[in-house]
């Protein structure tokens, strides 16, 4: 892992990795942000942290807003964002390998 | 803040766009710019499918007062001074009452004591001496032990029971030991009620207080003196220790075979000398003072003792004698002679000092102090002679 995908990996907290998680598929807005998050994690983002959440991944470039005539401001993912929500995922998945293989290896786990 | 009025907005109700304004609030306005319309938006969809939600709530005012902080810099620094002092003066209370919690117990030693001054006692007899003092704290402790504080050139009587009591200052007590108050004397202690040991004990400390110590004087015709009490005890788990002193008047027990209550002389000359001790440890000299003041203190105990064996003059003897009793290490080699003679018809003394110099000496003299008819004690003074040859 390159210094510079550590560093954007580790801006990412637990309410910023379910937000790119969610625009990874598509452009959304807040509420439909929150909903999407409930239905493929279970965790519901109180409509504070959604933002505080949304106002720190826009000043890092990570997501950007798009222009819309509805009161409901619509975000997307950036490049830079794809690439620090890639990375994330990367390091989720070996720590996910490693402890299955473990977990298979020690505790006869399938 | 304009808002776009879409159908949508008008089947939400003004009700819950007025709760979801009423969030936005908490927001600074900077914030309510940039994302005031998507928020109010998001909330009015939040409260129709759920109305009421304890933890929403705490969310939005939370974020709404750090974002205040974020934008407002002069709400930042008043809440960082705030807190700075807020904790400063938490921790600076905290460390007084932890001081104060396990600090001694500040006591005022009693003006003297009348009980016990000047006692006659035969060796097989138990006498008490009280001492009192005062405290503003009403405190708890546990007296761990008493030292009896030794006054120079006296012997230091055997302790044989301490007692406490609180609310109560001295008193004479005629009944011996165990230490028993008279009916109504305190309200601790009325009726003829036997003390309880104070070594071990945990007392309860009230404004006056007072310690008896049941004493024994084993050698006959010696004087035993108690200057104060060294008292070491616990107060919620800390050991400390305070003195209760009476230098002003020690205790003087002269240990006699007579029943008599007369004071014999040679006991009245020790609680004089007693009283002279004292005075000169309160006048903050040095434990070893120094040769000229060992000269002209044991001068005045060697007149005030020919004074009242009968107006005869000391002898070099008797000041050498009395400076080996009370000032073993400097003696009275200072004294190098005493003349009696008499002026104008009252006698006089005049003793040559050494000086602080070994090389220079001094002459020094009583005043022309008054002697009662019956030749009782008399003021004395040792001054510089008005005229040396």
């Amino acid at each position: 892992m390159t210094k510079k995908t550590a560093e954007g990996v580790s801006r990412v907290t637990g309410v910023a990795h379910l937000i790119l998680t969610s625009l990874a598929d598509g452009e959304k807005h807040g509420y439909a942000l929150t909903q999407d998050v409930m239905q493929f994690s279970g965790i519901r983002i109180a409509p504070g942290s959604l933002y505080e959440a949304l106002a720190r991944l826009e000043g890092q470039g990570l997501i950007e807003p798009i222009t819309s005539t509805d009161r409901r401001r619509p975000y997307r993912l950036t490049a830079a964002g794809a690439a620090v929500l890639d990375e994330f995922l990367s390091a989720q998945e070996q720590l996910a390998s490693e402890g299955r293989r473990r977990l298979c290896a020690s505790w006869r786990f399938s | 803040m304009a808002f776009l009025v879409s159908r949508e907005h008008l089947e939400t109700g003004s009700a819950t766009t007025r709760r979801a304004q009423g969030y936005l609030r908490w927001y600074p306005q900077a914030w309510r710019e940039c994302y005031g319309e998507e928020f109010v938006a998001h909330l009015e969809a939040e409260l129709l499918e759920r109305p009421v939600s304890v933890l929403r709530t705490v969310d939005i005012v939370g974020h709404g007062f750090l974002a205040r902080l974020s934008f407002q810099r002069g709400l930042r620094v008043a809440v960082w001074a705030t807190t700075a002092f807020v904790l400063v003066a938490a921790v600076a209370v905290g460390a007084i009452v932890l001081t104060q919690y396990w600090a001694p117990v500040s006591i005022t030693s009693g003006a003297g004591g009348v009980s016990g001054v000047g006692l006659l006692a035969r060796p097989n007899q138990i006498n008490d001496v009280a001492l009192n003092f005062s405290t503003r704290s009403h405190a708890s402790v546990r007296i761990m032990s008493i030292a009896v504080l030794p006054l120079r050139g006296f012997r230091v009587p055997e302790v044989v029971g301490v007692a406490f009591a609180p609310h109560a200052s001295e008193l004479i007590n005629a009944r011996g030991w165990p230490v028993r108050l008279p009916k109504g004397v305190t309200p601790r202690a009325e009726g003829d009620t036997p003390l309880a040991p104070a070594i071990g004990a945990t007392v309860n400390l009230a404004r006056t207080n007072v310690l008896w110590l049941g004493l024994r004087v084993p050698t006959l015709h010696h004087a035993y003196a108690v200057d104060g009490l060294r008292v070491t005890y616990e107060r919620r788990g800390v050991s400390h220790t305070m003195t209760i002193n009476q230098s002003t008047a020690p205790d003087v027990i002269c240990a006699n075979s007579s029943s008599s209550g007369q004071l014999p002389t040679w006991c009245a000359q020790e609680i004089t000398a007693a009283g002279a001790i004292a005075s000169l440890s309160a006048a903050g000299n040095p434990a070893q003072p120094s040769p000229a003041t060992v000269a002209r203190f044991v001068a005045q105990l060697a007149l005030s003792e020919a004074q009242a064996t009968g107006h005869r003059a000391p002898t070099i003897g008797d000041v050498r004698r009395l400076a080996a009793r009370f000032f073993p290490v400097t003696h009275g080699d200072a004294i190098q002679s005493v003349t009696g003679l008499v002026n104008a018809g009252k006698p006089e003394w005049r003793f040559v000092i050494r000086g602080s110099s070994s090389t220079s000496t001094s002459v020094h003299c009583t005043n022309r102090g008054r002697v009662t008819a019956g030749g009782g004690i008399i003021a004395i003074a040792v001054v510089t002679c008005p005229s040396q040859r």
